[in-house]
């Protein structure tokens, strides 16, 4: 093919909206932008004047699907700016938490997002009239993080109980021994998915790159608390995370781009297994030896993978943190913390990559500075690259224009991108 | 007979502006003295796919929400029976949020049962980023959350007579 135009407005299936537009000729890339086009952020100004227990409240709602994750963010990176560690039961709890979000999260990408380009579907509707039994699986597994989020946090959707300072209300052993018995419960269909996915075969692309990650101090894969640490060995502690990366923004995109000082990085699930596969329980690692995915692997498209190794992860850790708040005789009491001038960040691992949130309060505990910084931002250079290096192959390996532009996509998908902070307005026509 | 189930669900995001009516609504709701065995609440939030769980068990539904206006007055309120609502679908089909019409539609093609589900709805045009309703939303609020209590009332008269009926007792 000599000429390429490549030009998707508003992706399909990714939250958000987002373009792609590539222009090559004869083999070679000659404009690549991944655009983003959602109006910017507004939230870090909404939360400046705010006091700084009431950030997570707000955050909460920044997102409808990673609500757990921002939350967890805010709190710690509250904490931290007031000088206050969690004990250990509260980060428990919080494990937990993250655990269930991680499982809903990943299961509804794999399924409805990326399931319906490998059964050649246009999306979720026709594949669940082809393949209901997939589609109902998946909806069981979603199920199962929506009751734990109710039973452990007040609330299916947007949590209630988790607050600067611990958690408002703890759950009873009636409530964990029923999350413990949904997760429990949720291993079959696990177990149905890694079949499902061990014989679909990825598109085929090498494009190694930097992976960002927590990765803790302890024998953890880590979701909720480390050092912020790169594949290529570097590490800092979440606080000076900024010697490790630096935003900058760029004229296409209302999100900022994102980079080390050896340039761009990747972030999510594949990052988090490559700085952290040594820490797999044997089930997900047999999961991943069954999928294909090593620490070699440098196809991003492999992301889908590593989420799907991560369900069972969060299945197993999740189990092996109600046995230890099974066995807590005096639960935290929640008292709300002294407010104080600081400065506080915390890095925490949401389903899509690693997210930075960090705030500067007044002696009030009046917020005057925020900066929340996203894993979708964090990713899109590193999109950009993989598609410089995806487009020519595929130009070169014959395939036509839509061919290419599905391809490109895909591969868009696999990041799990989110782009969007969450609106929820109908557009109906009623009869 | 067992018990007749009312589930009243609010949707909306209160930070993007009258996107957050919905939720609103429910708080308005709440202060009524409408509780009764039967009737829960929830609020949605951004929710999508999530609906047909938290559907599950209900007899009836009564969804609040934000509906975008085009030609109408911002504040008109709409209420309507699932039968009724053609979802337009946004150019985007976004699975970890999904929306509405596309969450009703997987229930179809799986054949899943669902509940009597009714909307009462406000148009509404500003869902920008930003805090609190506009004063055209505001001042709408009321309308709306009077057109869910005479729904809740409803559901609330057909139930005790049900119940009349089955013990023999007078209403």
């Amino acid at each position: 093919m000599k000429k390429l135009e490549v030009n998707v407005h508003h992706l399909t299936r990714v939250e958000g909206h987002g373009n792609i537009k590539v222009r090559a000729s004869n083999g070679k890339i000659e404009e690549l932008k991944l655009e983003i086009v959602e109006s910017p952020r507004f939230f870090e100004s909404m939360l400046v004047g705010r006091y700084i227990d009431e950030v997570p409240h707000i955050t909460a709602r920044i997102c409808g699907i990673c609500a757990l994750g921002h939350t967890t963010a805010a709190v710690r990176a509250a904490e931290n700016a007031l000088s206050w560690k969690a004990p250990d039961e509260v980060m428990w709890l919080r494990r937990l938490l993250m655990d269930g979000e991680t499982l809903q999260s990943h299961i509804l990408h794999v399924y409805f997002l990326v399931a319906p380009d490998f059964f050649n579907v246009g999306s979720v509707i026709p594949l669940a009239s082809t393949h209901p039994d997939v589609v109902k699986r998946a909806l069981r597994l979603k199920k199962v993080a929506n009751e734990m989020c109710d039973l452990l946090v007040g609330r299916k959707i947007h949590p209630v109980s988790m607050a600067v300072g611990g958690f408002t209300y703890w759950p009873t052993k009636k409530d964990l021994s029923r999350v413990k018995e949904l997760l429990e419960g949720a291993r079959v269909d696990l177990d149905e998915t890694v079949k499902l996915f061990a014989g679909i075969a990825p598109p085929a692309l090498e494009s190694p790159t930097e992976y960002v990650a927590l990765r803790s101090e302890g024998d953890r894969y880590e979701f909720v608390h480390g050092r912020v640490a790169s594949s290529t060995g570097e590490s800092v502690e979440e606080k000076d995370y900024a010697k490790l990366i630096a935003e900058r923004t760029v004229g296409h995109s209302s999100a900022r781009h994102v980079a080390t000082k050896r340039g761009c990085y990747a972030v999510g699930a594949l990052a988090r297994y490559m700085l952290n596969h040594d820490r797999l329980t044997p089930w997900a690692a047999d999961a991943a030896k069954k999928l294909g995915l090593t620490p070699k692997a440098t196809n991003p498209f492999h992301n889908n993978t590593a989420q799907i190794v991560e369900c069972l992860q969060c299945v197993d850790e999740g189990i092996e943190m109600i046995d230890r708040l099974m066995k807590v005789k005096n639960p935290p009491v929640f008292a709300p913390l002294k407010k104080k001038a600081g400065s506080g960040a915390a890095a925490v691992e949401v389903p899509r990559g690693i997210l930075f949130h960090h705030y500067e309060t007044n002696d009030d505990g009046v917020v005057v500075r925020a900066n929340c910084i996203i894993p979708t931002g964090q990713n899109q250079a590193n999109i950009e690259m993989d598609l410089h290096r995806f487009v020519p192959a595929l130009m070169q390996g014959g395939k036509n224009q839509d061919e290419i532009t599905h391809a490109c996509e895909m591969l868009v998908r696999a990041y799990d991108p989110c782009i969007s902070c969450s609106v929820h307005f109908l557009e109906v026509e009623i009869a | 007979m067992p018990e007749e189930r009312l589930l009243v669900i609010a949707f909306g995001n209160p930070l993007r502006r009258d996107d957050g009516v919905g939720l609103a609504a429910l708080d308005e709701l709440k202060g009524r003295g409408l509780e009764r065995p039967g009737l829960d609440w929830v609020d949605g939030g951004v929710a999508g796919i999530d609906i047909l769980s938290l559907l599950e068990g209900y007899d009836r539904a009564i969804v609040l929400d934000a509906v975008l206006a085009r030609e109408e007055p911002v504040g008109t309120i709409v209420e309507a029976g699932l039968e009724d609502v053609r979802f337009l679908l946004r150019p985007r089909l976004s699975l970890h949020n999904l929306d509405l019409g596309t969450a009703f539609e997987l229930a179809r093609a799986l054949d899943m049962k669902l509940p009597r589900v009714e909307f009462v709805l406000m148009r509404v045009r500003e869902v920008g980023p930003g805090e609190g309703l506009t004063e055209a939303a505001r001042s709408a609020l009321p309308a709306m959350a009077e057109a869910a209590a005479r729904r809740i009332n409803g559901f609330a008269n057909r139930t005790s007579r049900a119940h009349a009926a089955e013990t023999g007792e007078e209403g």
